[in-house]
């Protein structure tokens, strides 16, 4: 007998008309006591509404078709309240994505932690159950066990509260962990620190983990075996390296074949395609931009903070440049400064071109999110044209030029008719770039376009870049903070870190 | 889902039967509702005058028809002051900021503090009584109401990447204002046009219950119930009938308010 | 403190210019008070030695301050509609309106908070739609209509109080408690409503919290969830909703006296603006701003010291 198995389990969602929609088929999978089994797979393929049922915990409205779930022997589709009541927290666990919303606001964390004893282990005392949390405190690799036990829980960064809710989780020693994408919300280093402790966790005490990921790396790094779903249905599974090196589906296929694993070698060796033109787009020289933030001190004076200091780089045109750094490092307010949303405190950015044909320069951005960054209300159509009945362009050629554009850009012309929220991600930012090449930019900035997307639609939009830079001889500046997709599609690489430029030649040592 | 769908659809019913009345108060009420009338004093509700009369004979129910359309027509000048104005404002407070915005919204939360009936007493105070004062009063005091709520909508919108986008092309600002944000406001405006209309309503019929406003002989709904109050034993069916249909009307968009906040 | 102290300062900033603000209003309409004093027969000399006596060719800010430095004394002129100081005049009425708010506000408090928890438990949705429409019915009660019908079931028909008549508290306990009760009722019913809807709402945007979903598969129970971790996340801004609950009290009871004949200070502002005597009206304007803006300035200490995530900083 397995340790989970679960056979045959249909869920349903009630769908926007009427009637109801199979979001989770036939799930059929088991797992051994002390794998760490994951579940990888993009936005609504029912991966995480699989694991919620297997704590009961799905909202009221998804409904259980079909099927079974047998953990150690207990059928948990028979339980009663009170066996759910039970089973949650003692025997199953569970941590989830956003650790700051998943504490509860007005509780200190150790009472949070705290109350996990109080139902299941309701005999301990209460100097017993503090000891506990303190050791289990240290246990996770949190610092100051005393004073974490003590604080609330927007006091503690990001990846202090998922070590809370990991020790909260751990607390009562559960056979299973369920951990929905633990490590999405937070930044690289900590997702790796806490990939490492889930890892040891479960070699100390050998307690069973479903991970739910749409990251293929996280799944990589620490799964033993993994499940590949796609629109409710398993596709693939198997032993890591198996589904890994030799994918038998051809989804799998894609999936893999979209993560992008260009490292700084890949992009040295390639050959680069770089302007041969003298021309410059645009120069930037000795750029200063800082901000005033707030005292500590109610009417105390006001500290500067520098953003970033003495940047000069050019760029040519025809150039697909990168520019990579992590959040924070002051990119976002370098391309603000270039398009003029921000004022630099010195120096100063120019437009060759745009000088010498007396004109202001025009730039056009394409930003991260492509569900704020277009116009909710409008029509496609009427988004693509206003830039161009902005510059009077007669009516009956904007849209002859907008039909292009979206030919252009991958979209149907029957897409100008519809609305932007009745469009998916992938087709936002296809408006979006659209809308960025509508008249003839001197410079596209590319402000982390694909960051917001599932992978394979990521690798879509890659591909629609890589063919646009071919096509248009444009200057695009491109901004991210994944290193693999800025090797695979840049011609030229700016690394920006705490406030300073470095261009990537493979020849930094020599500085 | 279901719980707004509920809501939407009985507001609905309701209110449209205080607007089938109001269309009846315009158009053609089966007695004249001024004209008294010693025969029919204190008469009880029957076949020919459904509502009863009041204790100079009037029909009651040609009052409240005529009541309603009173109602209806004021509330419409009230809200459509404050929503005109304080949209205006809103608009320009949240997009512009700065000093500008602090003062107004400062100014606006004093007033929000203060509940309508109160400012518009207040406001009468000042002005003297009427109807036309009335509605001025009125839509004084709504206007910080749509102001918060369209100025709230304009902070967080701005900063979406949509405005900025359109800032790169060199949009006006009163285009970005009018043209590209402001349809996106639409749920919330309408959601406070239900809750003003519904306290607009209220306030009308407190003024008027209070001899403030809408002044004799014009028929109100408020103004029968405060004159009702003196003959409740003898017929209750004036004060009945006047103050059902005033709790009708504010219930109406009542109902339509929480099914827009259920919404979102 | 030093919060509290910056609230303190901008509760006074804000009451002078509010006071200024209205004081110029009624000066600008009030019209010429030597004129209306002395009668139209009065010639020149005799309206214009008036107006220097009265202070009334001063400058407004002169005006205004002197009748600051008055009302901060307790002076606020004369009634131009019953013969007395405006301080004589208000002085009972207030005892009395307060008294009405006293007991309305516990009567809110105590219908409101019990049935608003207790209600957002229902689980099913034909008693939650239910227990909604009902709340919005008794929350479009127009507050007179409420009194009038207490008038006539309670005073008529049970007569359980004479309608109209009045007999204070100190006067005789036993007798006066029936003569507010049952306005502060009529005031308080709508209103406790009110505060049912909003914990109910509140509780209802708590329950898609990630906290609250992480409480469950901590296996607490639904009832512990509710209250142990739901219930101080939705009451927090139940305590903002209060402030206005106190404003609301008191305006309902400017109605609510009329109807029920209580002589408090919300009868003395429907008289005293029906007859222009803005003496008074200014006074009574200030003193409920005083109520709502202290009401609203507590609140706002009360919620930095309630919830953990802001600072009293």
């Amino acid at each position: 007998m397995a340790f989970l198995e679960m056979n045959g389990l249909t869920l349903s969602v009630p769908e926007a008309g009427r009637g109801r929609k199979i979001a989770a088929d036939q799930i059929t999978f088991s797992m051994q006591e002390g794998e760490i089994l994951g579940i990888v797979g993009e936005s609504g393929s029912g991966k995480s509404i699989t694991a919620l049922s297997i704590l009961g915990l799905n909202a009221e409205e998804i409904q259980i078709e079909a099927g079974s779930i047998v953990f150690e022997d207990d059928e948990l589709l028979d339980n009663k309240e009170k066996d759910w009541l039970a089973l949650r927290g003692s025997r199953i666990s569970m941590i989830f994505q956003e650790p700051m919303t998943s504490l509860n606001p007005v509780m200190k964390a150790g009472p949070q932690v705290e109350e996990m004893l109080l139902l299941h282990e309701p005999a301990l005392a209460e100097e017993q159950r503090k000891s506990r949390v303190l050791e289990i405190f240290a246990e996770v690799g949190l610092k100051d066990p005393e004073e974490v036990f003590d604080q609330y829980p927007h006091r503690l960064s990001g990846g202090m509260q998922q070590r809370v809710m990991i020790a909260m989780a751990m607390i009562c020693k559960p056979k299973l962990l369920i951990a929905d994408e633990p490590t999405t919300a937070l930044d690289a280093s900590v997702q790796d620190q806490i990939l490492a402790l889930m890892r040891k966790l479960n070699e100390s005490y050998g307690v069973s983990i479903l991970l739910i990921s749409h990251d293929l790396r996280v799944i990589h790094s620490i799964c033993s075996h993994v499940l590949v779903m796609k629109a409710g249905r398993i596709v693939e599974q198997g032993e890591i390296e198996a589904v890994f090196y030799h994918p038998k589906e051809t989804y799998t296929k894609n999936l893999l074949a979209a993560i992008p694993t260009s490292t700084e070698d890949d992009f040295l060796k390639r050959e680069q395609n770089l302007s041969q033109e003298a021309e410059v787009t645009f120069a930037v020289k000795d750029l200063t931009k800082s901000f005033l933030i707030k005292g500590e001190r109610l009417f105390g004076p006001k500290t500067r903070q520098v953003i970033f200091q003495d940047l000069s780089f050019e760029v040519k045109k025809g150039e697909f440049v990168g520019l990579l750094g992590e959040s924070g490092c002051g990119k976002s307010t370098l391309c603000k400064c270039i398009c003029g949303l921000e004022m630099p405190d010195v120096g100063e950015i120019t437009f060759p071109q745009a000088v010498r044909e007396n004109r202001k320069p025009r730039i056009s951005m394409v930003f991260q999110n492509p569900y704020s960054s277009m116009n909710p209300v409008k029509k496609v159509g009427w988004i693509l044209e206003e830039p161009l009945r902005l510059s009077h362009v007669p009516a009956e050629t904007r849209s002859a030029r907008v039909k292009a554009m979206m030919e252009k850009v991958g979209l149907d012309e029957t897409f100008a008719k519809r609305r932007m929220d009745q469009l998916s991600g992938g087709q936002r930012q296809r408006v979006a770039i659209g809308l960025a090449l509508m008249e003839e930019p001197d410079l596209v900035i590319l402000d982390e376009p694909v960051s917001a997307l599932d992978v394979t639609i990521q690798a879509q939009i890659l591909a629609l870049l890589k063919q646009l830079k071919k096509e248009l001889g444009l200057t695009f500046l491109f901004v991210s903070h994944d290193k693999n997709v800025v090797y695979e599609v840049c011609d030229r690489i700016f690394r920006m870190e705490e406030g300073s430029l470095r261009e990537v030649t493979g020849k930094e040592s020599e500085q | 889902m279901k719980r707004e769908k509920t809501y939407r659809i009985l507001g609905l019913a309701i209110l449209g039967i205080v607007f089938l009345f109001a269309l009846i108060g315009w158009i053609h009420t089966p007695y004249d509702p001024d004209k008294m009338n010693g025969q029919t004093k204190f008469l009880a509700p029957c076949l020919a005058h459904l509502f009863g009369c009041d204790q100079f004979g009037r029909d009651v129910f040609s009052r409240v028809a005529v009541g309603c359309g009173t109602t209806f027509l004021i509330s419409v000048a009230v809200v459509s002051i404050g929503a005109a104005l304080g949209t205006l404002l809103g608009a320009f407070s949240g997009y512009i900021g700065g000093a500008f915005d602090r003062i107004l919204m400062r100014i606006s939360d004093i007033i929000a503090s203060f509940p309508s009936i109160f400012l518009a007493l207040v406001m009468i105070g000042i002005i003297g009584t009427g109807t036309p004062n009335l509605i001025v009063s009125l839509g004084i005091v709504f206007i910080p109401t749509f102001a918060r709520v369209v100025r709230s909508e304009y902070v967080v919108q701005k900063e979406l990447d949509y405005v900025k986008h359109a800032k790169l092309m060199g949009t006006g600002i009163l285009r970005i204002m009018f043209i590209h944000i402001l349809p996106n406001c639409r749920r919330s405006l309408l959601s406070t046009l239900t809750i003003a209309f519904n306290s607009a309503v209220l306030a009308e019929a407190g003024m008027s219950f209070l001899g403030l406003g809408v002044q004799p002989p014009t028929a109100s709904l408020g103004r029968m119930l405060s004159e009702a109050q003196s003959n409740l034993l003898r017929a209750p069916w004036v004060a009945i009938f006047s103050g059902l249909f005033i709790l009708f009307a504010v219930l109406g968009f009542g109902l339509l308010a929480a099914s827009f906040s259920e919404r979102s | 403190m030093k919060y509290v102290a910056k609230k303190i300062l901008v509760l006074f900033g804000t009451l002078v210019v509010l006071s200024f603000l209205v004081f110029v209003a009624f000066q600008a309409v009030k019209g010429d008070a030597a004129l209306s004093q002395l009668g139209d027969n009065a010639t020149k000399e005799q309206v214009e030695a008036l107006r220097e006596e009265l202070g009334l060719n001063d400058f407004i800010l002169v005006r205004y301050g002197r009748w600051l430095s008055g009302a901060v004394r307790g002076d606020f002129g004369n009634s131009s509609n019953y013969s007395m100081t405006v301080k004589e005049l208000m002085r009972d009425k207030i005892t009395v309106t307060v008294q009405l708010a006293m007991i309305s506000l516990g009567l809110i408090l105590l219908i409101g908070l019990p049935i608003g928890i207790a209600s957002s438990g229902i689980r099913s949705t034909a008693g939650d739609i239910a227990a909604g429409v009902f709340n919005q019915i008794v929350m479009a009660i127009p507050p007179f209509f409420l009194g009038i019908f207490i008038t006539w079931l309670c005073g008529l028909v049970l007569a359980w109080f004479t309608p109209g008549g009045y007999v204070s508290l100190s006067e005789n306990f036993k007798e006066g408690i029936h003569f507010l009760f049952f306005p502060a009722l009529a005031i308080a019913i709508p209103k406790a409503f009110m505060l049912i809807k909003f914990i109910r709402d509140s509780m209802a945007g708590q329950k898609s919290m990630g906290y609250v979903r992480t409480a469950r598969s901590k296996g607490n129970s639904h009832g512990r969830v509710l209250y142990k971790h739901m219930l101080k996340n939705a009451l927090i801004p139940v305590i903002t909703f209060f402030a206005m609950i106190v404003a609301e009290v008191f305006a309902g009871s400017i109605v609510i006296e009329q109807v029920f004949g209580v002589p408090g200070i919300g009868r003395l502002l429907v008289v005293s603006i029906a007859n222009r005597d803005f003496n008074v009206i200014l006074a009574i304007v200030l003193y409920i701003a005083v109520i709502v803006l202290t009401a609203n300035a507590v609140v706002d200490v009360l919620y930095h010291i309630l919830d953990p995530r802001v600072s009293l900083e």
